[in-house]
Formats: C-alpha cells, sequence, structure tokens
C-alpha cells in the first residue's frame, strides 16, 4: 500500500512581481527518496521555504499526510512530523552533541515532563546514542557542538532532522561546501536511509542526486521542467539542454 | 471644547516636537541599521549636549557657540565611545547592550556630578513671536522646526552625496559586499556613531531653551525615542520621520482634552498598541 | 580539574567553593555578626534572588531585558496592598505578589517577545521608563518618592511556632529560606527539557522554531517565569526594608540584575547571587566615602562587559586553568598532554 504523504497543487509564490515558483505540483509516496534538481534560482530552496511554511505561498497549496497545512507557522508544519536539514549548517553550538539531539527528540513533549530532568530519561537518552552511533558521531557526544569539525557539523544537522522518527525529510544542499570524504559520509548515511523514511533531497550536485534517488523532479524558471527516473531525466532532451549542457 | 486657534497652536508644537524627536531617532536608527547596535546611551548623550551647551552659554554668552561647540564635542565623545567601548565587543550585540547600558549610567551620574540636580532654565537666543492665522506663536520654535528640517535635509544630502554618506549607505545593505569593496568598515562605524550622538546633542542644545536643562532629560527622551524607533520599523530613517511626528501630534492635541501626563500615557498606550498589531513597525529596513 | 574523590562523591574545587559560601550563609547569623550585617546579609539574599531571576531570562534563554524593575516593583507593592489593605499575612503576600507579576508579566510578554530581533530589548526598556513615570505620577496609589512603611505582621512557621520580622535572626533565616526554595526551583526549570529549550533558543531561534518548538510561546515561559521570582524578591525586599517607594521601578533598579548576572557569570544561578552579595556589600561601604557610587559601578559594568563578559565566574575558569597547565607543564610526566 503506498500512501501518498506530501502533495502541493499549483504551489505558486510571487515577490514583487517576480515569480520565483510557478504552479508546482509535486506528490511524494511513502519511502519515496525524491531529488529535486535545477540550476541557480531554479526556486528550488523557495520550494523547501513553502512546504515548511518558512514562507507562505501566493497561491496553492500544501497537503502533508493528508492534512492541508498552509499558511501554517513553522513550528506547526514540523511538529507534525516534517524535518528540516537547512543549507547553512544550523545547530546549537554552546550545547554538547548529546544536548543538541536530546533538545530535537524533546520537541512537543517538553512541557510535560516539566518536573524531570533533562537526560535522565533512558529510552531517550538510548535513542541519542543509538542515533548517534548511527551516524558516527557516537565519539563526540560530550563535545560542544561549535567545536566540532565541519563536517561533523552537517551530520549532526542530519542527525537533528532525524531525531524525531520524521514521516517526511527535507534535505536543502546536505553536502554545501564539505570535502569529497565529508560528503562520501553524508552519501553513505543517506543511503542507509532509503526506503525508511519519504525524503526529498535539493541538491546543486547532479551526480551525487542520481546516484541517490529514485524519482528526480527537475525546476527551471520556478516551473517542473521533468519529471522521471534518474535515466529519464538524464535522457529527457529539454533537461539536457537547460542543465546538463552547461555543467557537464 | 478647544479653540480653533487652541488646535493650530498644538498642531504647531507638535510639529516642533516631532521633527526634533525626529532628529535624536534618526541617528538612533542609523546607528542600528549600521552597528546592529541599540544605543540606549542616545538619551544621555542628548542630555550632555544640553548640560554641554549650557556651560558653554555660560562661559562665552552666545548660544550659536554653544550649538557648535556642545554637539561638536559630545561627537567627538560618541567616536571615542564606538572606538573603546564597542569596537572590541562588536561581534556580540547582547554585550553591546549591556555596555551602552552601563554608559546610560555612566554618562547620567557624570550628568548629575557637573550638573547637579534640579532644572535650569536657558533663554532663547530668538525672542519675540509670528503672528499669523489669528494666533501668536514664538518665533524661536518656528525656528527650531526650520533648522531640524534643514538638518534633516542636509543628512539626507550627505548620505546620498559625499563619500562617507554612501559608504554608509553600502555599508547598511551589503557589509560584505562593502568590505569587498574595500570601504573601511571600522572608520564608517566611528563616523556613524559620532554622526548619532553629536545630532542627539545638537537637539538638546536646540530644545534646551523650551524645556530647560536637568541631568535627567535623557530618560525621558529615550522613551520616546525607542517607541518612534519601534513604531516607525527598526533601521527605517523614513518611518521615524513619520512615526515622529504622529506620536507628537497625537500628544500634544491630547493635551487639549486631558492632562499632559494622561496624553503621553494614552500616546504611548496607542502606539505600544500598534506595536502588538504589527511587531514590524511601519517600515522594514530600508534606506528613505 | 583539581578534585577530591571520597566516598560519598567526588568534590570538585567548584562545588567545594560554593558549599563554603553556603555553609556561610546557612550560619551567618550563628557567627555574631550582628544586627546589622543580619539586615544587610537578608537584603543582599533578596537581591541575589532578583538577580537570579534575571539569569533565568537572558542566562538560559537569551533575552535581554532591561524591564526587570516592574516584575520587582510589582511583586513588592503586591505585597504591600495585601498586608496594608487586606490585612494579609507574609505568605499570602508572597503568593499574591507571585500571581500579580505572573499575570502582569504575561500581558507585557505578549508585547515584548512578538517584536522582531532587538526588539525585545527596547521593549522591555520602554517598558521600564514608562512604569516609572506612572509609579511617580499616580504617588496617591504608590506613595510616590515618600514612599509607604511596610509593617509585617508576624510570621507563624508550621511546627516552631511564631515569630516577628523584626527579629533579625529570624528576618534572615525567613529570608534565606524562601530564596533557596526559589533558587531551587528555578534549577529544577533549568535542568528541566523546557530549560534545554531555552538554550536551544539563546543558541539558535530559527533551528528550534524548525525542529517543532513554538519558540514564541517558550519565551514567554521564560518571561513569565522570571518575573514571577523577581516579584518574590520584590515582595522579599519590601520586609526587609518594612518600606516602599516608586524608586522601585527606576531604571537604576533595573540595571541591577544585569550588574549582579554579568558581574558574578551568566547561566550559572547562583552567579547572580554571588554578584549581587559583591556588588551591594561593596556599595554599603563605598556610598558613605562617596557620592559618585552609581557611577563607579557603571564605569565597573562597563569595564566588566569589554573586557570580561563571562565575569567573575570566567576570570575564576580562566585563572583555574592556566594553574592547571602550570601545575601540569612543570610535572615531569611522560605521558602526553593535549590543550583544551
Amino acid at each position: 500500500m503506498t500512501e501518498t504523504v506530501l502533495e502541493t497543487v499549483g504551489l505558486t509564490k510571487e515577490f514583487d512581481g517576480f515569480v520565483a515558483v510557478n504552479d508546482v505540483d509535486l506528490e511524494l509516496t511513502q519511502g519515496e527518496f525524491r531529488g529535486l534538481i535545477g540550476p541557480n534560482g531554479a526556486g528550488k530552496t523557495t520550494v523547501f521555504n513553502l512546504i515548511s511554511g518558512l514562507a507562505e505561498p501566493s497561491s496553492g497549496s500544501v497537503r502533508f499526510n493528508g492534512k492541508e497545512i498552509t499558511g501554517l507557522d513553522p513550528h506547526e508544519i514540523t511538529s507534525r512530523g516534517m524535518a528540516l536539514s537547512f543549507q547553512i549548517t544550523s545547530i546549537f553550538p554552546e550545547l554538547t552533541v548529546r544536548e543538541n539531539v536530546l533538545g530535537a527528540l524533546h520537541s512537543g513533549e517538553a512541557l510535560s515532563n516539566l518536573l524531570s530532568r533533562y537526560g535522565t530519561d533512558e529510552t531517550k537518552l538510548d535513542r541519542v546514542d543509538g542515533l548517534l552511533a548511527q551516524v558516527d558521531l557516537d565519539v563526540h557526544v560530550e563535545k560542544q557542538a561549535g567545536e566540532l569539525s565541519h563536517g561533523d557539523r552537517k551530520v549532526l544537522e542530519l542527525a537533528l532532522a532525524l531525531a524525531n522518527d520524521p514521516d517526511l525529510l527535507l534535505l536543502d544542499e546536505p553536502t554545501a561546501g564539505l570535502s569529497a570524504s565529508e560528503t562520501d559520509t553524508i552519501k553513505r548515511l543517506l543511503a542507509e536511509l532509503r526506503g525508511t523514511v519519504t525524503i526529498i533531497l535539493i541538491e546543486h550536485d547532479v551526480d551525487l542526486v542520481m546516484e541517490l534517488v529514485e524519482r528526480i523532479t527537475v525546476l527551471h524558471n520556478g516551473q517542473v521542467l521533468a519529471e522521471g527516473t534518474p535515466d529519464q531525466i538524464q535522457a529527457d532532451e529539454r533537461v539536457r539542454k537547460i542543465y546538463f549542457r552547461r555543467d557537464h | 471644547m478647544p479653540t480653533g486657534e487652541q488646535i493650530l497652536i498644538a498642531v504647531l508644537n507638535g510639529v516642533t516636537w516631532g521633527l526634533i524627536i525626529a532628529l535624536i531617532a534618526l541617528g538612533l536608527n542609523l546607528i542600528f541599521g549600521l552597528l546592529k547596535v541599540v544605543n540606549l546611551a542616545h538619551g544621555s548623550l542628548y542630555m550632555l549636549g544640553a548640560v554641554g551647551g549650557w556651560f558653554v552659554i555660560g562661559a562665552t554668552g552666545s548660544f550659536l557657540v554653544a550649538a557648535v561647540v556642545a554637539p561638536l564635542a559630545v561627537g567627538f565623545l560618541g567616536m571615542v565611545i564606538e572606538r573603546v567601548a564597542l569596537r572590541p565587543i562588536e561581534e556580540d550585540i547582547p554585550t553591546t547592550l549591556i555596555a551602552t547600558f552601563a554608559l546610560l549610567i555612566v554618562l547620567d551620574q557624570i550628568g548629575l556630578l557637573v550638573f547637579g540636580p534640579g532644572t535650569r532654565s536657558v533663554s532663547a537666543p530668538i525672542q519675540g513671536s509670528v503672528t499669523l492665522a489669528g494666533i501668536t506663536y514664538p518665533l524661536y520654535r518656528l525656528s527650531v522646526a526650520v533648522v531640524s528640517l534643514g538638518l534633516m535635509g542636509a543628512l539626507y544630502l550627505f548620505l546620498h552625496r559625499t563619500r562617507y554618506g554612501m559608504w554608509m549607505r553600502g555599508v547598511r545593505q551589503d557589509l560584505e559586499m562593502a568590505s569587498a569593496l574595500g570601504i573601511p568598515r571600522s572608520q564608517v562605524y566611528v563616523v556613524t556613531f559620532g554622526l548619532g550622538a553629536g545630532l542627539a546633542a545638537l537637539a538638546g542644545v536646540l530644545l534646551s531653551p523650551i524645556v530647560g536643562v536637568n541631568h535627567l532629560m535623557g530618560l525621558d527622551i529615550l522613551a520616546v525615542a525607542f517607541i518612534v524607533v519601534i513604531v516607525g520599523g527598526l533601521g527605517s530613517l523614513k518611518g521615524v520621520l513619520v512615526a515622529s511626528l504622529v506620536y507628537a501630534l497625537v500628544e500634544n492635541i491630547g493635551t487639549l482634552y486631558i492632562t499632559t501626563v494622561d496624553a503621553r500615557v494614552l500616546t504611548l498606550s496607542l502606539m505600544i498598541a500598534f506595536v502588538i498589531v504589527r511587531p514590524d513597525g511601519l517600515f522594514e529596513e530600508g534606506l528613505g | 580539574m583539581w578534585s577530591l574523590h571520597t566516598p560519598v562523591g567526588t568534590v570538585t574545587l567548584n562545588r567545594a567553593v560554593l558549599l563554603v559560601l553556603f555553609v556561610i550563609a546557612l550560619l551567618w547569623p550563628v557567627i555574631g555578626v550582628g544586627d546589622f550585617l543580619l539586615f544587610l546579609g537578608a537584603l543582599f539574599l533578596a537581591f541575589g534572588l532578583y538577580g537570579a531571576s534575571f539569569d533565568l531570562l537572558y542566562g538560559y534563554t537569551g533575552l535581554l531585558s532591561f524591564g526587570h524593575s516592574v516584575f520587582f516593583g510589582v511583586g513588592a507593592y503586591a505585597a504591600t496592598f495585601a498586608l496594608m489593605d487586606y490585612g494579609q499575612g507574609a505568605f499570602v503576600g508572597l503568593l499574591v505578589a507571585f500571581l500579580a507579576t505572573i499575570l502582569i508579566a504575561v500581558g507585557l510578554g505578549l508585547i515584548a517577545v512578538r517584536v522582531k530581533s532587538h526588539g525585545f530589548v527596547i521593549v522591555t526598556i520602554l517598558i521600564a521608563l514608562i512604569a516609572q513615570r506612572l509609579a511617580e505620577t499616580y504617588s496617591g496609589i504608590t506613595g510616590g518618592t515618600d514612599g509607604i512603611i511596610v509593617s509585617v505582621p508576624d510570621i507563624w512557621i508550621p511546627l516552631l511556632g511564631e515569630y516577628s520580622v523584626f527579629d533579625p535572626t529570624f528576618r534572615y533565616y525567613f529570608t534565606l529560606g524562601v530564596v533557596l526554595v526559589s533558587l531551587f526551583l528555578m534549577y529544577r526549570l533549568v535542568i528541566s527539557p523546557v530549560g534545554l529549550v531555552f538554550r536551544m533558543i539563546r543558541e539558535n531561534e530559527q533551528r528550534a522554531r524548525m525542529l517543532g518548538y513554538n519558540v514564541t510561546a517558550y519565551k514567554l515561559i521564560a518571561f513569565v517565569a522570571s518575573g514571577a521570582f523577581a516579584g518574590i524578591a520584590g515582595a522579599l525586599a519590601t520586609y526587609i526594608n518594612g518600606f516602599i517607594n516608586a524608586s522601585r521601578f527606576s531604571l537604576i533598579v533595573a540595571g541591577d540584575p544585569v550588574i549582579y548576572t554579568m558581574l558574578g557569570g551568566r547561566s550559572t544561578i547562583v552567579g547572580a547571587v554571588i554578584g549581587a552579595v559583591l556588588i551591594e556589600g561593596a556599595g554599603n561601604y563605598v556610598s558613605q566615602v562617596t557620592d559618585a557610587y552609581q557611577l563607579i559601578v557603571g564605569l565597573l559594568l562597563l569595564v566588566m562587559v569589554v573586557v570580561e563578559p563571562e565575569g567573575l565566574i570566567g576570570l575564576w575558569n580562566r585563572l583555574q586553568r592556566r594553574v592547571k597547565r602550570r601545575v601540569r607543564d612543570s610535572t615531569p610526566t611522560p605521558e602526553v598532554t593535549t590543550d583544551d
């Protein structure tokens, strides 16, 4: 049984007469790994913002797990099971690595545990330490997040997004600015995630996307130019014209 | 019911008062726009201007000399403050706020030590009044309004026509780009703070014949300057001018119907109600 | 880190120092310091609570407020009215102070936490300035600068009987008790999951929001909790002084907890208490010698934030590291040392 996790209908965003995203329809089924690519200025990050509630669409709608989420605040959307990882690394630098993930895990129930100490719940600690082991950060648990290397910070960012077992993972260029070996680490982690969670991967690096995902949506000038399997996309003349000719 | 004449006087008072507030708040918002520092000592610089002016008038007998010397001295003090106290911590915005708060205490206490408690009056350099539309209005107040307008025009020209002004607008719009173009950021910061401080001090000198001189006068003006900055929009120069005029007009017309204190509280409440509805103020950052 | 392993646990130097300070606070009346120092001790503890409540907001949540005097003042006046106008006892007075401050903090917080970026600071200082003006203007209610004499009825303590607040030793222990309970509650809050969210907001507000936290609501919680304890501190200070006036709302009073916290070290809770005792203790002597006391405090704060923003605790930690390094360097051990 395949259920639709995310559906956008006619998603459009205008800024002062400039149409950044134009009538975008997306549909993701459970467990799907979708790549969202397109040249600079194609509207990838704007789509990311519209889905996560960071920006409000001019028209069109977003449905998540069968419910309308258009116009909700970002924290309302993310607390319904959507998780994000940002292009610019966004972690809590003066908290320890463990506290970072613990904080991500608490969302939604922090208030009801007002009388407890954070970090004493064994099941939660196991979950946090398990997750950190999974992403190879277990040697750094007590370190301040700000002291991590750039690559490890990106991994931590990913761990924050994974902490709450999200239904949908939105990743905006998770390998931006990383070295080749750091990119490989992220790639390996993403490959492990394939099938366990629905993912939208926004990427500039087309090769990375081709290797990882099952389906690709190509954005161009804010519109969906093509959609299909990596092979279909690679063979698509229109995509080749705007994309592969220039970069590859 | 107030008469037409009373209303006209209230409007004139409101405009004059609004322009002066704008002069002070413009410096505050200019500093915020560039340095991201909320200068809590801005009212104290205004007070120092008035106090300094009072001493200069005492020594030279000339209001004009005071209006030149006091703002220059306070402007220089502002540059020293930026260089010595704010520069080392400019990366850490909350700490700069605490530093400017400490400056507020220090400057107000210096004001108290050199000037003493109590209010002293300053006689206006321009006596006499004008009669128009059936009312007589002090000539000095009209002059203050005109001078304030002129200063704002000069500020506009400074920002748009001079090298430093262009630099300031550049740093404000895109710090990285400005640095890449070789604009001396630190120098621009020093000049901006000095300019803001000087403007506040000049407003202090100009207002001293109207409100008198007192070592606590900075606190009153600080509240007003902040509310117009919040209502006008943090960093927006256009917004500050509009909000200042609205604030002063509402308060002055209000005093025709209710007591002065109640009018002030009412105006502040209205402004705060506005902030609740529009937390970002009239205009978001943009250089008018 | 210097530490001593004992059968009951590890004693680090920091813990040892805290323990010594705690014992001094506990034994203060017993070591025969005299009535005046007992009075000052109680007063400084109340100020310490005031500082710690500010630290909860600034040190943990990253919200810098220059309007804390409003809570201190509202708490003080609420307790005063409960005692003087409604004949209530001291404990009810504290409760009224607590609840009244919560009410005010919710109202003001709804404005302050919604304004973007540094708007919060500006709104809090505005609130302080307006409150000061109102308190001076409506002197019929507040007593203006002349103030109101507050007589606190005898306090009945379960199992121990009734005591007068004019008894310096009782007054001291009563204050110490209330302050310790308040500090403990604040400590529990900062180590709870909610406290972790506070620190997340301080570190990266946007990220906390995108992890599903209603950041505005948590800021409001921090604002209100912090305000409520400042209200208790205000009520305590009034009981100890037996007097209250409108200057409780002044901007100088708003700056006090900032100074305590910056001096003692932020996000430590106890740092602000140490800062309060040092500043007020020094102030008590300095202000007898010179009129420029506030000037000195202002300069101290300025130098402090420019030179050592982490306060005395920051200096202390740095000193410890340096000593540790020197000890290590002078000890000829073959093991590899790595710098932290």
